[in-house]
């Protein structure tokens, strides 16, 4: 009997992990840069801000790398494990700054990077006075 | 006797079962950024052909995704095959500054699948960008493809089942031969025996678990 119960509680055990190791999907890296954005007549620290806030409200998590340096880093994790990173680059330019946006996301779990990205832009160019526009060209 | 058999089985099964639960880790997303060079003087185009150049390197493909952004980016790693496909990326981005530009670098791959770190890529690729000393990154580990019929792997000659003269040539390295001529790719999630063929667009086929027939838009069975 004793036997019969431990053996019930062994197979039990090995159909658990079975299940668990079989569970994590197959994923693959997915990375994308969006169009910049170009702010006229804005401080870099209005684009920091913006960066900051647009990571924080997206992805709630929002880190600068490096002091100052206006490289912003959101980081997303699904059980445990990074899912999804953003990056908000802030560049002053011509009395105003240009805002670049990459993605990369482990799909699945994570969401499209673009997807991810279009997210990011939203939420930073979102009441954005000055804002001229999304753009890749212009440099 | 059969108590201590059962055991014995029972140990063995629990044995296995830890060793394939330990074997399969999920993969994620290791990111590398904050690299960043400020050169004086200079041009975006000077900035851009340095980038192709650099991700080149270690990656495969470097490209401007959207013409005149001087934002690049490159998939990789080199020589990269089955899980390690496609485990990396990086992205350089050039930015005006008065008569100079701003370069900076963004790395993300996928660990555990990718044989090197985002920071090890991105440091190199700055290096490279510079000038300066890079040190070299493991290739992606050989794997010795699966032959014949099996749900690892669909490299093999397949044939049409509704048209006995059309046939793939499915490569190892996930590239795919068809013989009219046009080539394609092919991706396999051994987890759900899902394929995508890429020719003429993104195609999802079931692979039947003997391995030896594809069903979708394209019905295909390999020879064994």
């Amino acid at each position: 009997m004793l036997f019969r119960y431990r053996g019930a509680l062994v197979l039990g055990a090995f159909a658990l992990n079975i299940a668990l190791a079989s569970s994590p999907a197959k994923a693959a890296l997915d990375m994308v840069i969006a169009p910049q954005s170009v702010v006229a007549g804005k401080s870099f620290t209005d684009c920091s801000a913006r960066a900051k806030n647009a990571l924080t409200a997206v992805m709630q998590s929002a880190t600068e790398a490096g002091t100052g340096s206006g490289n912003w880093v959101g980081v997303q994790r699904i059980d445990g494990s990074v899912a999804a990173t953003g990056i908000i680059e802030c560049h002053p330019d011509a009395g105003g700054y240009r805002a670049g946006f990459t993605c990369a996301t482990q799909v699945p779990p994570g969401e499209a990077a673009d997807a991810l990205c279009g997210k990011l832009t939203a939420a930073f160019n979102a009441a954005t006075a000055g804002y001229t526009g999304a753009s890749h060209a212009g440099h | 006797m059969q108590v201590t058999k059962r055991r014995a089985i029972f140990a063995l099964a629990l044995f296995a079962a830890m060793i394939a639960g330990g074997a399969i880790a999920p993969a994620e997303v290791d990111l590398s950024t904050g690299i960043r060079y400020v050169i004086p003087t200079g041009t975006l185009d000077e900035c851009g052909s340095k980038a192709t150049t650099a991700l080149g390197k270690y990656l495969n493909a470097p490209h401007e995704p959207v013409a005149g952004s001087h934002e690049y980016q490159a998939t990789g790693p080199i020589g990269g095959f089955g899980e390690s496909l496609n485990a990396a990326s990086a992205t350089v981005h050039c930015f005006p500054l008065d008569k100079g530009y701003v370069v900076t670098f963004t790395c993300a791959v996928e660990t555990p699948n990718n044989p090197y770190g985002a920071d090890a890529l991105c440091l190199d690729i700055a290096h490279n960008f510079s000038g300066k000393d890079e040190k070299p990154l493991p290739t992606p580990t050989p794997v010795v493809a699966p032959k014949g019929c099996n749900t690892q792997s669909l490299a093999g000659d397949w044939t049409s089942d509704d048209d006995h003269t059309f046939s793939m040539k499915m490569h190892a390295n996930g590239d795919i031969d068809a013989s009219d001529g046009v080539s394609g790719s092919w991706y396999l999630d051994t987890s759900t025996l899902t394929a995508t063929i890429t020719y003429y667009g993104n195609n999802t086929e079931k692979l039947t678990p003997d391995g030896k027939h594809l069903h979708g838009k394209y019905n295909l069975t390999r020879k064994c």
